[in-house]
């Protein structure tokens, strides 16, 4: 092929082609390492004649020149021509993106993690206590003895060897204050259990949170403070919370913690049964014998016992109706959190 | 219990509403549960705690709203004095069962019907009225705390004409017929008030049928006692007999108030009977020996968190009935004998900061050393797997510990801990194992969700010991078994542990899909495809589960994995594919080429299906690089014949 021919069909191959691909295969053909106008100049040197080298070497250069200058247009217009298409090209960017598989942290976890944040920032360490467990760490330890017409606060329930379902987490307090020397400060985050029939506000089965602390000079101001903090922090800034007496044979004295309603404010209204208060939480400082139980001697140290059960106040936060929806693994209820 | 507002007010003149009173009493004592109208009277349904046990009473609660709102109390009597002209009773009391037993005639009564006020009341306060002589007995109990039972005395003559009543424990086979009119088995331990002829009452829970008293009574034994609370209890309780007596019983009873509660009951059976008081009998202790706890002012103050100087709560004790005197080092103070519930300064410290009032006590920081706070691996491995598993698409499930036996026919297992009073036939034992849960929720979602994915970190209870145990289970998915093997894989690398696997054989997992899932030689759980005839049980298309000792896991689980140097020169890719029938190890053949040559950098798994044949194609793609050099092909090239030809080896055939 001489020069003439070469550069016509590559002028014509260049101006038929449709698209920046087949432009690079005509690039590469005329061109590349194997293309004519490399094969002509790699034959100059064979050529006798200095002159005839250098004009035939400039003269193949402009040719390449020339298709360099075609191709570079057609790059251009074919640029020109992509883009329009793509403006002209529609595609509904309100779909809906493609889900990935999604899961799902139970609400109660959720808490649970929350809680430990709140609670392990002030230095209490997450500890457990069996749920199976024997009758003096669930009671007697707690000064709740056998038979003792308190225990009716407690409907339990009883393996066949004997133990009990642990009716409460407190069963972790004397095991936690013969493991360790003041200061002590725990907390657990777990299942509890009672007789109880299944309903929209009861459960065999439930969860309770309870922090021990123990040290010098643990009084009931710093029952308030910790009180105070931990509603606020789950509640709102807004909360309030009040103290009144209640019983717990494993405290002295003993704290019932209420929170205003969050629904009436106070009002009172059929969610917190026209009380305008939730009870809350339960509370207090360690009885001296159940210190004494632990091995630790109440005339140096004093402790204290909080606690609430995190079912009942998500229920309140989040306006769950039925306590059912946490144990139940119905996906429409789970998927929602 | 339920307390009439207006009977309140015959013993503490009372300015504020009923609602006001059930708000102050709730915040200084305990809690009141709700108000209801009844008639022109308000009832108050206030929630005893066990240790308020003198709150069980209109006196009681009028006493306490007395302390709280500094009133005086009036329509008190004196205690009871027995006077000598009547004739003694015989009696036999055993102090261990009965701190206090007292026995009084009552002659020549004249029956007439009860007098409406004192039926209202009793409907008020839930009871229902019987005739006159019992009707007296639960009005007083009402009013003052104390239960008393009426004995027709004629009847227990015509058993016993000696009378002779004896506390005494009950005899093995020992049965008596109670008011109810059936015949209650009794044991020992129950304490029973007998005469010669035998038992006449279940103390404190309810009286025998034959002795009972009715409208042709005219001669009562009136029985008026402090029982053993226990004892009371567990009779009460076994026999389903729990009343308003024997929850009164179950309490702290004072030998004081039931002399002057027994004065007042006396009093209605003369106005109202027209009776006789003409004999009379007593066996314990008559007054409550006076007892002191001290409360000193650093107690005080390290109970409240602050300064309450002593001088206010000895006028907070004495409001409350306290005897209090100075001392040195504090106060000493005397409970009233209707508080057995005060014992330790503690106790006291309480009373103090109840009438001081619970809603002033200060906010007052913690201060305290900083302690080391320990690693907890337990947790940080279940918050990583937690969103490990939830950001693949697993909702985390909480579920009941119990399982019902009719589930447990699909678990053949006897590694069982049962319950010695199940609720029902649906919680009768511990799970062993997450499994039977699992199913039950993928059957709750199965229609609605065709696909799904759960999992549950939770208690487990098998015989050997409860655990935490993690399990999880897919239902729907195309290639159950392996998707969910490549999630727990996936688990296995973030803790930086080596999982091993081997076939298995379990009742409820698929005879050939099955594998037990190892750490070095522990055995820490199981994972396959569930036993299809036990998915077709729970309504489930394939399905597939593992389920791993969390515990172990966790202990073993590595939170620092280590770095492995990048080679600094480039890779070479090369692709094989090989049809690799299932009856051959892909993970053994895997192994193998990783382990012919140093220049074996990785294998993954490229592409895998299953062709028109039915063969298993797999595309495996291995990357080679060397730590030292640029590799050419040359360098591969006895690599490619070594590879092809274990492949040829293992079974496979490989596809150009």
């Amino acid at each position: 092929m001489n020069l003439v021919e070469a550069e016509a069909k590559a002028l014509e191959e260049i101006g038929s082609v449709s698209s920046l691909a087949e432009l690079e295969e005509v690039r590469l053909r005329h061109l590349g390492r194997n293309g004519v106008i490399n094969q002509l100049l790699s034959e100059i040197p064979e050529l006798p004649r200095q002159e005839d080298r250098k004009s035939a070497g400039e003269i193949i250069n402009s040719v390449k020149e020339k298709i360099e200058i075609a191709l570079e247009r057609k790059d251009q217009e074919l640029k020109r021509k992509d883009l329009k298409e793509i403006d002209r090209s529609s595609f509904d960017t309100t779909s809906p993106g493609i889900s990935p598989p999604t899961g799902s942290v139970h609400p109660l976890t959720e808490f649970r993690e929350f809680v430990r944040d709140t609670f392990s920032k002030l230095g209490f360490e997450e500890v457990y206590a069996p749920h199976l467990e024997e009758d003096e760490y669930n009671f007697g330890l707690l000064n709740i003895p056998p038979d003792h017409p308190s225990r009716d606060l407690w409907d339990t329930l009883y393996l066949e060897d004997g133990r009990a379902m642990r009716t409460h987490t407190s069963n972790m307090q004397v095991r936690e204050m013969r493991k360790r020397k003041p200061p002590i400060r725990v907390m657990t985050f777990d299942r509890c259990f009672r007789y109880e029939n299944v309903d929209p506000h009861h459960s065999h089965t439930f969860t309770q949170f309870e922090v021990l602390y123990v040290d010098k000079d643990v009084s009931m101001g710093q029952l308030r403070f910790l009180s105070d903090l931990f509603l606020k922090a789950v509640l709102g800034e807004k909360t309030k919370t009040r103290f009144r007496p209640k019983y717990y044979p494993f405290v002295e004295p003993g704290v019932g913690v209420d929170a205003l309603c969050p629904f009436c404010e106070g009002k009172g209204c059929r969610i917190c049964g026209m009380e305008g208060w939730f009870e809350i939480a339960g509370a207090g400082l360690v009885h001296p014998q159940v210190l004494r139980n632990g091995g630790i001697d109440p005339k140096i140290y004093s402790g204290l016992a909080w606690g609430f059960g995190p079912d009942r106040m998500l229920m309140i936060k989040q306006g769950i109706d039925d306590i059912r929806y946490f144990y139940e693994g119905d996906l429409r209820f789970l998927k929602q959190f | 219990m339920l307390i009439s507002y207006s009977w309140l007010k015959e013993f503490v003149s009372l300015r504020k509403s009923a609602e006001q009173v059930a708000s102050d009493l709730s915040l200084v004592s305990v809690g009141v549960e709700g108000i209801r109208k009844i008639g022109s009277d308000k009832v108050l349904d206030i929630d005893i705690t066990y240790n308020r046990g003198d709150l069980l009473s209109v006196v009681g609660v009028a006493r306490e709203l007395a302390a709280i709102y500094e009133l005086p109390l009036k329509g008190l009597v004196e205690k009871f004095q027995p006077v000598e002209h009547l004739s003694p009773l015989p009696v036999k009391n055993n102090v261990s069962l009965s701190k206090l037993y007292t026995l009084t005639k009552i002659s020549e009564l004249r029956y007439k019907i009860t007098p409406k006020q004192i039926v209202v009341r009793l409907e008020a306060a839930g009871m229902r009225s019987v005739n006159l002589w019992a009707d007296l007995t639960n009005y007083i109990m009402l009013e003052w705390g104390q239960p008393f039972h009426a004995f027709d005395a004629e009847k227990v003559g015509r058993r016993d004409p000696s009378l002779s009543i004896e506390i005494r424990s009950a005899k093995r086979g020992e049965k008596i017929k109670t008011l109810d009119g059936l015949d209650r088995d009794l044991i020992e331990g129950d304490i029973v008030i007998a005469d010669k002829a035998g038992a006449i009452a279940i103390a404190g829970v309810m009286g025998g049928e034959e002795t009972e008293v009715d409208e042709g009574t005219t001669e009562i034994i009136l029985e008026s006692a402090i029982f053993d609370p226990i004892s009371i209890r567990r009779t009460a309780r076994r026999l389903g007999l729990r009343s308003e007596a024997s929850n009164r019983f179950e309490h702290y009873l004072s030998p004081d108030n039931l002399y002057t509660s027994l004065n007042k009951i006396l009093q209605l059976y003369q106005v109202y009977g027209k009776g006789k008081i003409t004999g009379f009998a007593s066996v314990g202790e008559r007054t409550t020996e006076p007892y002191s706890v001290g409360l000193t002012h650093d107690k005080l103050t390290r109970v409240a968190g602050e300064a309450l100087p002593l001088s206010k709560a000895r006028l907070y004790l004495e409001r409350l009935g306290f005897k209090v005197m100075s001392s040195e080092k504090g106060l000493l103070c005397w409970p009233p004998h209707f508080r057995g519930d005060i014992r330790i300064p503690e106790d006291v410290a309480e009373e103090v900061l109840r009438l001081h009032g619970y809603e002033k006590i200060l906010s007052k920081p913690i201060q305290t050393t900083l302690e080391e706070v320990r690693e907890n691996r337990q947790e940080d491995w279940r918050d990583r797997v937690t969103s490990g598993l939830t950001g693949n698409g697993f909702s985390e499930i909480k579920t009941f510990p119990f399982v019902s036996t009719a589930a447990l026919t699909h678990l053949k297992t006897k590694d069982l801990l049962r319950l010695k009073n199940p609720i029902s036939v649906e919680a009768e034992y511990l799970r062993p194992s997450l499994l039977l849960p699992l199913l039950e929720v993928a059957k709750r979602n199965n229609p609605r969700y065709i696909r799904g994915r759960v999992f549950e970190l939770e208690k487990v209870y098998p015989r050997s010991g409860e655990n935490l145990a993690l399990g999880a289970l897919i239902w729907g998915e195309k290639e159950t078994f392996l998707g969910l093997k490549g999630i727990l894989e996936e688990l296995g690398r973030q803790a930086h542990l080596k999982l091993d696997f081997s076939p298995v054989k379990e009742e409820f997992l698929h005879p050939v899909k099955a594998i037990e899932i190892r750490v070095g030689r522990e055995r820490i759980g199981f994972l396959g495809e569930v036993h299809p005839h036990l998915a077709a049980a729970f309504e489930l298309p394939e399905a597939a589960v593992f389920e791993i000792n969390f515990e172990k896991f966790a202990d073993l689980a590595q939170t620092w994995g280590k770095f492995t140097p990048i080679p600094a020169y480039p890779e070479i890719f090369e692709d094989y594919s090989f049809l690799l029938p299932q009856t051959r190890s892909l993970a053994d053949l895997i192994n193998k080429i990783r382990s012919s040559s140093p220049l074996v950098r990785e294998l993954e798994i490229k592409d895998r299906f299953e062709t028109k044949e039915g063969d298993r194609s797999v595309t495996v793609r291995i990357v080679y690089q060397s730590m030292e050099k640029s590799l050419s092909s040359r360098d591969i090239e006895p690599l490619r014949e070594k590879i092809a030809d274990l492949i040829r080896k293992s079974g496979g055939n490989i596809r150009e």
